[in-house]
């Protein structure tokens, strides 16, 4: 117990050196920068607070405050949320804050994640992911770490991470208005036509906006694109396919999740996960849109046409010389990208790519708080190892992923 | 629960021992009104706690050859049982049919047609110093309304046990037959307990001057009918029941004291108080509208005292009637918050139900207000019989008591809940045909304070107009 006091008083020094901004000028990209280690404070009724626990499984709201660089907002409302990372001992919470308050937004946001990193043990995977795509030019949420202090005591280390809906949408994209899906992994799913009923599409694509609307407003336009990507011929399947996808963008999208090794994205190994669709609206065009990575970044040589084979649409794109070039190209910018030095390191001192860097500050930030974390799944020896590791990724990965390159494309640069 | 059951049982017990009596008596029903029959000893429609306010009757004198009562099964304006002063029992019956139009859909809300009420029960007396009454609801489901047996040592000392109103509210003690309007108003429905098992002492002193009632219930009544229960966590004691309440009432009728005449001397004022103790649960008062649709809601936790305080006027010089209410109730909410840096589970203000209301009828054929409305040329029997103008205006609010300086919030556990309240005006014409047939229409005109909170969100107005035909035996 002594050790334990000590630990969270160590955190709550180190958050106040590391968080001692002002309360001034609070805006959405203050909460999500990732140069600190946030603090957020929630209280929950105690009764709430085991029902919570008790039934993680279940997304039941409870109401809470929150509590954010020296700002309570009362009459929030939280839930167990995740799939795979539901947990009864660190749950991940949805923070909604126009539940019990209609229309209100929180710094123009109307919910964030707070995610509990429990398959990661490095607990970088995440944000690090998350900012190489923005770095990348892809449209992906916005995170940072944060000790989380639930009933004035440090429950754990988290994550704040930007939900997506359609405020997220219209920053990311342009325009929120469209149609917004959740997919919602049930099979292992590789973009085969299921068909014309539109309710197997409506099984995988939770609608997050405009979800009164119709079966058919909602998705026809989903199973024409999944028919054409199937049914369009090798002449015409750019020309036809771009009705439904910018075909540039998706081979960006995918390069990069390639190069950071996610393993469960688009192209995973259990068939495609871990993404929204948009569909902007009046228009049958689509953009995904990446979400959780928290199996990104594991394995150092994961191969870069990983679900090629598997894929309809990347199979098929791959064919396609054009789309084909750009792919191969956008791994080789993510490889430049993770490798690019500091400018202003001093001569002849090391000189770690932006991945390493990225990581290395971010556990020196974050180091105090995991270890002060009781309730994470994994041990101190274990995260240690983890952050090893994540340093190892970065370090190696780009060689890796530019002999590949010059292995299947046959170029190299 | 259980004591509901054997009250029915101690007055059937009762009727058990009187039916030798019976046996030995002429049976056959008197097939006049009026007349060769006792006055009853219980008034017709109003229960025992509300009898009081009325005035006592004076001893009729016999006309020349008019007939001793008779013993038996007799007609006194209804079926009535009855050997001297040993024993009375009178067969009753009310239907109300209503009919009904509103600017809200009415296909989701029980129809355009409904009934308002369908009881059957007896009422009566034994053995000089007993009183009693037991109805029943004879809907499909209905359920045992009055069930009691009062004890009547004299005017000044009663003693009331059984199922019966908590001694609250002055339109909610008015019995259902008696009101001026088809519904009874907002802040009755919402903020007066309703019935409930217990018992109580009550009467009256220096000539009907003053009134009392004060008595100890199982719970807080049945409006609401229902607590939700608190989640139970592990450790935790049994979910409690509802707490006992208890009840007191006074009024005051100072103009008795005046050498007015008996028709402007009823001027009564008074006040009430019921306290309780409510366990932890969404069960929050809450308010619904005319045609019961909720503009607050129980969702908000509460634990503590309930108390609810009433104050009331009521006046009926001749043809002419006014009453008023005020009525404020508090939710205590006993750390059922979500804690904050001081601690947990911190106590958060109080909900607060508040409203009042004013009455006024005026009967233009000139009948006496006061112990209801007789009308002297009943319908088809030589006249028109009675008719009846009333208007009233009504006002009902909830919110946090005391304001905190936090924003509104629907939430479970807000410190500043999201209040709502419901104005409504309400114009009526009240036909009394003859002592048991009434047909009233009302036009009501209802508002609420927050739109958004609506039974059609963004529209805060609404009308609906409703008829009734009541009859009474």
């Amino acid at each position: 117990m002594a050790s334990r006091r000590v630990l969270a008083g160590a955190v709550l020094a180190m958050l106040m050196l590391v968080d001692a901004r002002g309360v001034a000028a609070q805006t959405a990209d203050d909460l999500f920068n990732d140069q600190v280690l946030h603090r957020i404070d929630l209280w929950v009724n105690t009764t709430d607070w085991y029902l919570l626990r008790a039934n993680y499984q279940s997304n039941d709201y409870y109401p809470a405050n929150m509590k954010w660089n020296g700002t309570t907002t009362t009459n929030v409302a939280i839930r167990s949320r995740g799939t795979g990372s539901r947990s009864q001992i660190k749950p991940a919470f949805r923070v909604d804050f126009n539940r019990y308050a209609t229309g209100r937004t929180y710094l123009g946001l109307k919910a964030i994640d707070l995610n509990n990193m429990v398959q990661d043990a490095s607990n970088l995977r995440e944000v690090l992911a998350m900012k190489f795509y923005r770095s990348m030019g892809i449209p992906a949420p916005r995170t940072a770490h944060c000790a989380l202090y639930i009933n004035n005591s440090y429950f754990g280390l988290y994550i704040i991470v930007e939900e997506i809906d359609d405020i997220a949408v219209a920053r990311l994209l342009g325009e929120g208005s469209g149609y917004l899906f959740e997919y919602k992994w049930t099979f292992a799913y590789n973009f085969e036509y299921l068909g014309s009923d539109l309710a197997r599409y409506a099984a995988m694509y939770e609608p997050k906006t405009r979800a009164t609307e119709s079966l058919g407003a909602l998705y026809l336009p989903v199973e024409a694109m999944i028919r054409t990507i199937n049914d369009a011929s090798d002449e015409n399947f750019v020309p036809a396919v771009s009705q439904y996808l910018d075909l540039a963008v998706f081979m960006r999208f995918v390069a990069v999740q390639a190069f950071i090794a996610e393993a469960d994205g688009i192209l995973g190994n259990w068939g495609l996960n871990n993404h929204y669709l948009y569909r902007f609206n009046q228009k049958d065009l689509s953009q995904f849109i990446p979400w959780d990575a928290s199996s990104s970044f594991r394995v150092p040589d994961y191969p870069i046409h990983a679900g090629h084979a598997e894929s309809v649409l990347m199979r098929r794109a791959m064919i396609v010389p054009d789309l084909s070039a750009l792919y191969f190209s956008t791994v080789l910018d993510a490889a430049a990208f993770n490798d690019q030095v500091d400018p202003n390191t001093p001569p002849g001192q090391p000189a770690p790519g932006w991945l390493e860097r990225e990581a290395t500050r971010l556990l020196d930030m974050i180091r105090q708080a995991a270890y002060a974390d009781r309730i994470k799944p994994y041990t101190n020896d274990e995260f240690d190892q983890a952050a090893a590791d994540m340093l190892t990724f970065a370090r190696v990965r780009s060689a890796f992923v530019r002999g590949e390159v010059a292995r299947l494309s046959g170029t190299g640069r | 629960m259980r004591s509901v059951r054997a009250i029915p049982g101690v007055m059937f017990g009762a009727l058990l021992l009187a039916a030798p009596a019976w046996a030995q008596t002429d049976s056959r029903l008197q097939a006049s009104s009026g007349t060769a029959v006792s006055v009853p000893a219980v008034e017709a429609d109003v229960p025992l706690s509300a009898q009081e306010a009325e005035k006592p009757k004076k001893p009729k004198k016999k006309a020349a050859g008019e007939e001793e009562p008779k013993n038996g099964l007799v007609w006194a304006d209804r079926p009535s049982l009855r050997f001297g002063k040993l024993f009375q029992m009178d067969f009753r019956f009310k239907s109300q049919a209503d009919f009904r139009q509103s600017s809200l859909d009415l296909s989701t809300r029980g129809g355009t047609f409904e009934w308002g009420r369908l009881r059957a029960g007896i009422k009566g007396s034994f053995l000089k110093y007993f009183e009693y009454e037991v109805e029943h609801d004879i809907e499909t489901g209905g359920s045992w309304r009055d069930v009691y047996l009062n004890f009547r040592y004299d005017a000044y000392a009663q003693v009331q046990g059984g199922k019966f109103k908590i001694p609250f509210g002055y339109e909610q003690l008015t019995g259902p037959m008696d009101l001026d309007f088809v519904y009874r108003t907002r802040v009755s429905d919402a903020l007066t307990p309703g019935r409930s098992v217990g018992g109580m002492v009550h009467g009256r002193a220096f000539k009907r001057v003053i009134r009392y009632q004060a008595g100890v219930f199982q719970d807080d009544g049945d409006n609401p009918p229902s607590l939700d229960p608190a989640p139970l966590l592990p450790g935790d004691p049994p979910p409690l029941p509802r707490q006992g309440s208890w009840a007191g009432r006074a009024t005051v009728a100072p103009l008795r004291l005046s050498s007015l005449p008996g028709h402007l001397n009823n001027l009564e004022v008074g006040g009430a108080i019921v306290s309780t103790t409510i366990p932890e649960g969404r069960n929050n008062l809450n308010g619904t509208m005319v045609l019961g649709d909720t503009f607050f809601h129980s969702r908000y936790y509460t634990k503590g005292r309930r108390l609810r305080v009433g104050l009331e006027l009521s006046w009926a010089p001749g043809p002419f009637s006014v009453s008023a209410e005020y009525i404020r109730s508090t939710d205590a909410r006993e750390g059922v918050g979500v804690g904050n840096e001081q601690g947990l589970d911190n106590n958060l203000p109080d909900i607060e139900g508040r409203g009042w209301y004013v009455t006024g009828s005026w009967v233009v054929t000139g009948e006496k207000r006061d112990g209801g409305v007789k009308p002297r040329r009943p319908f088809l029997q030589g006249g028109f019989g009675a008719i009846e103008v009333a208007g009233r205006y009504e006002v009902l609010r909830f919110a946090s008591a005391g304001a905190p300086q936090e924003p509104p919030s629907d939430s479970l556990r807000a410190a500043n809940v999201l209040g709502n309240g419901d104005r409504v005006f309400t114009g009526g014409v009240n036909w009394y045909l003859n002592k048991w047939l009434k047909f009233q229409v009302n036009g009501i005109r209802e508002t609420l304070d927050d739109a958004a909170l609506s039974p059609v969100p963004g529209q805060s107005s609404f009308w609906t107009v409703v008829s009734r035909l009541q009859f009474v035996l």
